[in-house]
């Protein structure tokens, strides 16, 4: 997964907001590679 | 009964018979819009003048003799990011304004052929995704039981207009649960239909896959007329009002939800299984696939689609949005394309082991939402995505899901509960929730929250 940057016009809670997004996503990547292995196409 | 409270079938059955007139009924609506929504921030756009004309064409038509449709003169409000013909059309963005809409949206025309009358647009998350934010145009809707909390999202404006009697109905969309957790945080219904069974044209586009339009209103009937309309089916008729012999299906061991599911929600699900069991119906313990299964797949396909849909826009225009709408729409970036098509891949084995296991039952029920509605200024940007919600299971799979009111914690918040069905199972799942509302109204209708 490659972090998407955000422009300069971004503030720095806008920023914190948008890294915790990433950090959830993140996780629910992994949970969501996780299901596969345990579902039979 | 007052005319916010009046059922449609008896209000259009009224303005067929002439009874009353549509211009009166508009004028009533149009007058409580201008004296309550102040508050509320429910409707973005009011169009009066649109309205009365369409009310005084109606009268002509009922007075010339002519048959009218099963919304003749019901007061309707639009999501706003669905088009009206001649009325502004922004989806509560910046990023959008001054767009007029040069025709209906076949939905909205549908509604319209069968008489209904377009109040104005109805507030919303930005494009159906951005909040409840405070740097929009718009400020966000509240909550007519508490005008400081959530009256959920995105289709905020269609739960609000319609509980707090502006309205009979709206026109909702939901990605994820956009229509049926402003249902649910407002005490009303909402229904999700199998995807495809409405047209989306005309609709601004969240997440391609995911999105679906759909019907909130006050009562199960008044939601089967809507949905017939906007299907361009005749009026179906109730059911038989009983919940004897219905089959529910509940997942054993809570699904994954047990951690989160609020008391009041619980006893709410609680309550509506005592009913069941005192009324004749069976409850079914069933097998499903995790929740979080549903939760994570069904979020990389939304969050992707999301990206790729807005990501451009929001770049290049960066001060048009608002922060909540910009940070989630960039989000989905970071999905690898391998990923989507994983979770793409795995939709239709999950779709059809989530089919099997509910062959045997009516309806699956589940919460409306996890918890009564929160602060409306305490809103987590990423709310929908930290916690497994219910709700995105009914999209990733394209199955009927239907909100409905389950009672009022102790300090007045609705909550609600929702039942999923199989494909093309609407009419089935509207029948079981107006037996609960007929059975224990004081639990599972519609309350008024008496703004007066």
């Amino acid at each position: 997964m490659t972090d998407p940057e955000l422009p300069p016009a971004a503030t720095a809670a806008e920023r914190a907001a948008f890294r915790e997004g990433l950090e959830i996503l993140r996780d629910i990547l992994h949970r969501a590679r996780a299901v596969a292995g345990k579902v039979s196409e | 009964m007052t005319l916010e409270t009046t059922r449609i079938r008896a209000l259009s059955a009224r303005v067929a018979a002439r009874e009353i007139s549509a211009m009166e009924v508009t004028a009533h609506f149009l007058d409580r819009i201008g004296r309550l929504d102040g508050s509320l921030a429910g409707m973005n756009v009011v169009a009066q003048e649109r309205a009365l004309a369409a009310a005084r064409v109606l009268d002509a038509r009922i007075a010339a003799g002519e048959t009218v449709g099963p919304l003749a003169g019901v007061p309707l409000s639009i999501k706003d990011i669905a088009d009206v013909a001649g009325l502004p059309s922004a989806g509560a963005s910046a990023s959008r304004a001054g767009r007029v809409a040069a025709a209906d949206a076949p939905v909205v025309s549908r509604m319209k052929a069968a008489g209904g009358i377009v109040l104005g647009k109805a507030n919303c998350h930005e494009l159906a995704f951005g909040g409840p934010s405070f740097d929009l145009p718009f400020p966000p809707a509240r909550n007519p039981w508490d005008t400081d909390r959530f009256p959920g999202g995105s289709s905020s404006g269609s739960g609000v207009t319609v509980a707090a009697g502006l309205c009979l109905g709206s026109l909702a969309t939901d990605t994820a649960g956009s229509i049926r957790l402003p249902a649910t945080m407002c005490g009303v219904f909402g229904l999700k239909p199998t995807r495809g069974l409405l047209p989306l044209d005309g609709i601004s586009v969240l997440a391609e896959t995911m999105d679906h339009v759909g019907p909130v209103a006050r009562t199960a009937d008044d939601t089967r007329i809507l949905f017939d309309a906007m299907a361009d089916r005749p009026a179906s008729r109730p059911g038989n009002g009983s919940l004897k012999g219905i089959r529910i299906g509940i997942p054993r061991d809570d699904w994954g939800e047990g951690a989160q599911i609020h008391p009041d929600v619980r006893a709410a699900r609680d309550a509506a299984l005592a009913l069941i069991e005192a009324e004749g119906g069976e409850i079914h313990m069933l097998d499903l696939p995790p929740l979080d299964d549903f939760h994570t797949l069904g979020t990389v396909v939304m969050m992707a689609e999301v990206a790729r849909e807005h990501a451009a826009a929001v770049r290049a225009n960066w001060d048009g949005f608002g922060a909540i709408f910009r940070a989630r729409a960039l989000v989905g970036e970071a999905i690898p394309p391998e990923d989507y098509a994983l979770a793409q891949r795995l939709r239709p084995v999950l779709t059809r082991r989530l089919i099997g296991d509910i062959a045997g039952v009516d309806a699956l029920l589940i919460p409306g939402a996890m918890t009564p509605p929160g602060p409306l200024a305490e809103m987590h940007p990423f709310y929908f995505m930290k916690d497994p919600i219910p709700n995105i299971v009914a999209n990733y799979t394209s199955l009927p899901a239907l909100a409905f009111p389950a009672g009022h914690t102790a300090e007045g918040l609705p909550v609600g509960l929702q039942i999923l069905g199989a494909p093309g199972t609407e009419h089935r799942l509207l029948d079981i929730a107006e037996a609960f509302e007929i059975t224990d109204p004081d639990r599972f209708a519609a309350r008024d929250p008496g703004l007066a």
